[in-house]
């Protein structure tokens, strides 16, 4: 097609066209880095081999919870029954293992600073199934199968670098953790892509035997999320089989466990062998698969203004190419030199969008690690190397294809016959039209969908939360009193419990005398803790309807909770210390509760009930709703508050004085004051807490934003460029209009109005298919709220983007006399 | 007496680049009266588009004063220069210049649509029509002007510099583009309306239709010479040039 003389050539006109060469690559690559970036993603997501081997086999076993209506109450839970068929394993297995997380974080207590850590507890199939990478020692073996007890951990290389500083002596030495000592057996190399079962924010520090699980030790009807029965399939094609094979056996031991329960009758659960791939990648292809039609809409923009500036040029080389069809060049022979100009383009093009891939995959490791699945393993990967240069090669053929049919070699041939005048690669009004209509529709899309967007993420960020977080910090704490054996008389542990409670309220008491301090409260959870996670109850409201239960968030906590937040009561009234004290059977609820209760949401003085009855609550306030939709609930949940017991994992909580701080030695020093048993574990910051559930939020407004901002850049260059094109074509004419009587304002109304009817065209046919969306989108789950503003004003903008455009690509003719237009000049 | 149409005194225009200045003309001095007929000859590169763009107001003067009709129009801003190109001035060029997405009769009428004040439609049409009757091409009124030869799209572009009525008609090489045939009856109908009183000054490399002309003015090198060949040059014009100014 052309050779390196040709490639040369270019390659100096192009050096002579900076600015034309610059914006090309830049457009190009920046949209096509995007692309390369979003495919990339969605590409590890949906397609890319998972890092275990027969990955297709790998099931993650778990149930629904269904309730009497059949519908879904939870999903991805496990009961305590299946525990069962792990000692019976179906004979389409070829491997099995238990799996589950750690519902709090664990404390290291031989260290002195007793870190706070994640812990995986497992059978030994877990290591097998999923090729854990050893750096030092060795995985679970079958001495750490169930009841085995043996009290052994594999820690994770981070935690061995970080906190016992990589020393290969570690292996056989002791850690504590919690209060049971364990033998470090194994480090797990860094390489290990540990499977997230429970989403990307979540990953383990220490793996322990399934034996040291706490939830290993309830009672038979227990019920747990975060817990898989993981399950490896001798052949791919079983997996329903297995799934039909255990869903009766499972129900079966469940309605066996539920017998003697009232408020259970009718419930079921159905067990689900889910393809690994399929949990792991969530819900998140939903939002992935956005981003990538995002980036392809704003590649399809690019592309629109590259050829705008492609056929400017050509128009621009109009005499060059004159001269050498008079010299005898062949059409062919024109084509190249344009065709190797466009090949130094799409290469640098390619290369920076390389970079641009680069970038995005670290700005998405860094913001979005959290919400999206597998992004650490983003990088360079065969099949997206393949996508990048298939796209490049597909948009170079576009864009030479469309070249090569705007070129009209016989009018070139006699352009020079007729003195220059008249010009072979005039875009015809038609195209130059369709271009317009097509870059305002494109960019009217992509503005309409990326403004609505952005005001739903800005509009949540604007609210108020619905509680105060500024100078709020939750503080764990490491209680390394002995556990209160199960086996003890119920007498002496609930006395252990109130010594307990009564030693929380010291320390809380002595840390609200602190100078730093504003108030401090005691509670199982802040209102939103650091790891998500939050305390339930269950309430029935009626004793003579006893199956209808109402579920709630709950924290159990003291009179100083609501003030310190300032959560405000809507109504009745606070708890009292002496309630406190007490452990009063007295509870307030949310209005979202309260509504529930009772449509008109006056619910003070009314019951609520414990299931089977043991417990008559009074409900004496209703506080406002929360407005902090998380990972668990997308509206406000009920919320109940209790001042009864301080269970384990109590949190100390506390407001600072503006511009004040407390370490962890600090708060260590007062608690030693009540209890040698009580350490400092972590302090975490509550407005972090925010921060991290609104973390989507600023994650869309960022991406939105930047959507917004590089569309409409890429729409005013792309509109300019048709427009200035257009104009230049239309210089003559324009002298001769000029010449003839038309003021320069008369000029420009009149492109004004030219101008305006196609991207009006284009604005229509973007708002039908925008209508088309939006009722296409009623028919999904998906919620959108549509702002009236969010529509109008991009649609406004890029009307007075023409306005503006249309006036920018004519200056430079109507404010020189008109000899120069009709001199070309 | 004639009435005086255009007076160029000590007209200059110099084109400036980084690197040099282009003296285009040299202090011209130039009279034209209703119902001239001026030619103005040359080689190539003497100044004689310059001159006409000067006449018509497409390009300003570097130096010197021009009036229309008693009118200073030598230092008006580009809007008012269009008005004034529109309502005194009528070009015909070389190359026709009709608007392709135009009709002929809709090219005829844009000098009126772009009237200071709106001319009625009645009127406008009144005088469009008549000016294709001038120029005999009636029948192509709905036509456009890529459906027309060579000497019919002159004969429109003739009917569009008439249709304002204006003071002067300027005209650049209007055979250039034109077999003879076509040539001759082009100029013809140029003659035919200076007989009827149109003022005319023409640019044309053609001696045969320079001589149908009422004066002849020669340029050479920015200045306009005497039959003799000796630059005309107004006293004052000549003793700024002694000064060194």
């Amino acid at each position: 097609m052309f050779n390196l003389q040709d490639l040369s050539t270019a390659l100096y006109a192009l050096s002579k066209a900076k600015g034309y060469a610059a914006t090309v690559v830049l457009t190009l690559g920046l949209t096509l880095g995007t692309l390369i970036a979003m495919f990339n993603l969605n590409y590890q997501i949906l397609a890319a081999p998972l890092p275990y081997a027969d990955e297709e086999q790998l099931v993650v076993g778990s149930t629904a919870w269904l309730d009497k209506d059949g519908s879904v109450m939870y999903q991805r839970i496990m009961p305590q029954t299946m525990l069962q068929l792990y000692t019976k394993p179906s004979d389409k297995l070829s491997d099995q293992a238990l799996f589950g997380y750690s519902f709090v974080s664990m404390t290291l207590r031989d260290l002195p600073d007793t870190p706070q850590i994640q812990i995986g507890y497992t059978t030994p199939g877990f290591m097998r199934m999923y090729q854990m990478p050893l750096l030092l020692g060795r995985a679970f073996a079958d001495a750490e199968e169930i009841g085995s007890h043996n009290a052994v951990a594999v820690l994770s290389e981070k935690i061995w670098r970080k906190h016992y500083n990589a020393d290969p002596a570690m292996l056989g030495r002791r850690i504590r953790i919690g209060n049971v000592d364990f033998t470090v057996v194994g480090i797990a190399a860094a390489a290990f892509s540990e499977p997230r079962f429970i989403g990307p924010s979540r990953t383990n520090d220490v793996w322990l035997p399934w034996d040291f699980n706490p939830v290993s030790q309830q009672s038979a009807n227990s019920i747990n999320g975060w817990h898989f029965y993981l399950a490896k399939l001798k052949h791919e094609a079983d997996r329903l089989a297995f799934e039909q094979e255990l869903r009766p056996q499972i129900n079966h031991l469940f309605q066996e466990s539920i017998e003697g329960l009232p408020s259970q009758t009718g419930r079921s659960v159905q067990f689900n062998a889910e393809p690994l791939r399929l949990l792991l990648k969530g819900d998140s292809s939903s939002r992935t698969l956005w981003m990538l039609a995002g980036s392809l809409m704003l590649l399809l923009i690019a592309a629109a203004n590259i050829t705008n500036l492609l056929l400017s040029r050509a128009a621009k080389q109009q005499r060059s190419m004159s001269i050498q069809a008079a010299l005898g060049a062949q059409r062919h022979h024109l084509l190249s030199q344009t065709f190797a100009e466009l090949t130094w383009l799409m290469l640098a093009a390619l290369l920076l969008a390389q970079l641009v891939a680069e970038a995005a995959y670290a700005l998405l490791q860094a913001y979005a690690a959290n919400t999206l699945p597998r992004l650490f393993e983003l990088g360079f990967d065969w099949p997206v190397l393949l996508f990048s240069l298939l796209a490049t090669l597909l948009l170079a053929l576009l864009f030479a294809l469309l070249i090569s049919r705007q070129i009209n070699y016989r009018a070139l041939q006699q352009s020079l016959q007729s003195s220059g005048k008249g010009s072979g690669v005039q875009i015809s009004n038609r195209t130059r039209q369709l271009l317009i209509a097509t870059q305002s529709a494109l960019a009217a899309l992509l503005l309409v969908c990326s403004a609505q967007v952005l005001l739903q993420s800005l509009t949540q960020l604007r609210q108020q939360v619905g509680f105060s977080s500024e100078q709020r910090y939750q503080i764990t704490i490491d209680d390394t009193a002995p556990t209160s054996d199960s086996n003890q008389p119920r007498e002496q542990r609930q006395a252990a419990q109130r010594q307990r409670k009564e030693e929380l309220m010291q320390v809380r008491d002595l840390v609200r005398q602190h100078p730093a301090v504003q108030q401090a409260s005691v509670s199982n959870y802040p209102p939103i803790s650091f790891d998500g996670v939050y305390g339930s109850a269950t309430y029935v409201p009626d004793l003579d309807n006893p199956t209808r239960i109402l579920a709630s968030r709950v924290a159990t906590t003291d009179q100083y909770f609501l003030p310190l937040f300032d959560i405000p009561l809507l109504q009745g009234r606070n708890f009292t210390a002496q309630e406190v004290a007490t452990q009063a059977l007295v509870v307030i609820v949310n209005q979202a509760f309260a509504q529930k209760l009772r449509p008109d949401g006056d619910v003070i003085g009314q019951r609520l009930y414990s299931q089977g009855g043991v417990l008559t609550y009074e409900i004496i306030g209703v506080s406002a709703n929360h407005n902090l939709p998380d990972e668990w609930s997308a509206e406000e949940p009920n919320r109940s508050y209790l001042p009864r017991n301080l269970i384990s994992g109590t949190s100390l909580l506390l407001q600072l004085k503006p511009g004040m701080q407390l370490d962890k030695t600090a708060l260590n020093q007062l608690m030693s004051q009540v209890s040698a048993h009580f350490r400092t574990a972590e302090i975490y910051s509550i407005e972090d807490n925010v921060t991290r559930v609104l973390m989507s939020n600023y994650l869309a407004a960022a991406v939105t934003t930047a959507l917004v901002v590089l569309s409409f850049l890429l729409a005013a260059i792309g509109i300019y460029g048709v427009l200035s094109y257009s104009a230049q074509l239309r210089r003559f004419e324009l002298g001769v209009r000029m010449a003839i009587g038309a003021r320069p304002v008369t000029i420009l109304r009149q492109l004004l109005g030219e101008n305006l009817k196609p991207v009006l065209a284009g604005l229509a046919l973007a708002a039908m298919l925008l209508i088309a969306l939006w009722l296409g989108l009623q028919q999904t789950t998906l919620m959108v709220e549509l702002s009236v503003g969010g529509f109008a004003l991009p649609l406004a903008l890029i009307v007075l983007l023409t306005v503006l455009t249309s006036l920018l690509s004519v200056w430079g003719i109507i404010r020189k006399p008109a000899i120069y237009a009709l001199q070309g000049q | 007496m004639k009435q005086q149409k255009i007076c160029m005194q000590g007209i200059t225009k110099v084109f400036a680049t980084d690197e040099m200045e282009t003296h285009a003309l040299r202090g011209i001095d130039l009279e034209i009266f209703a119902g001239d007929f001026v030619s103005i000859c040359g080689p190539s590169g003497c100044g004689k588009s310059t001159l006409l763009s000067l006449l018509g107001l497409l390009d300003m003067p570097t130096q010197g004063s021009y009036q229309i009709e008693g009118q200073e129009v030598s230092g008006l801003s580009l809007s008012e220069a269009a008005y004034i190109r529109n309502e005194k001035i009528g070009f015909i060029f070389q190359s026709f210049n009709l608007i392709d997405e135009l009709t002929v009769f809709d090219n005829i009428a844009l000098p009126l649509r772009y009237r200071r004040n709106a001319v009625p439609k009645a009127e406008l049409e009144a005088r469009v029509m008549a000016c294709l009757k001038t120029v005999d091409m009636t029948h192509r009124a709905g036509h456009r002007p890529n459906q027309l030869s060579g000497g019919q799209q002159q004969r429109i572009a003739i009917a569009r510099a008439l249709v304002g009525s204006p003071a002067l008609l300027l005209v650049d090489e209007p055979t250039g583009n034109l077999d003879s045939k076509n040539g001759d009856a082009v100029m013809d109908m140029l003659s035919e309306l200076n007989s009827n009183g149109t003022t005319l000054c023409m640019v044309t490399h053609d001696p045969r239709y320079a001589d149908m002309a009422s004066r002849k003015l020669h340029l050479l090198d920015g200045r306009i010479l005497d039959a003799e060949g000796t630059p005309l040059t107004q006293p004052e014009t000549l003793l700024r040039q002694v000064a060194g100014q």
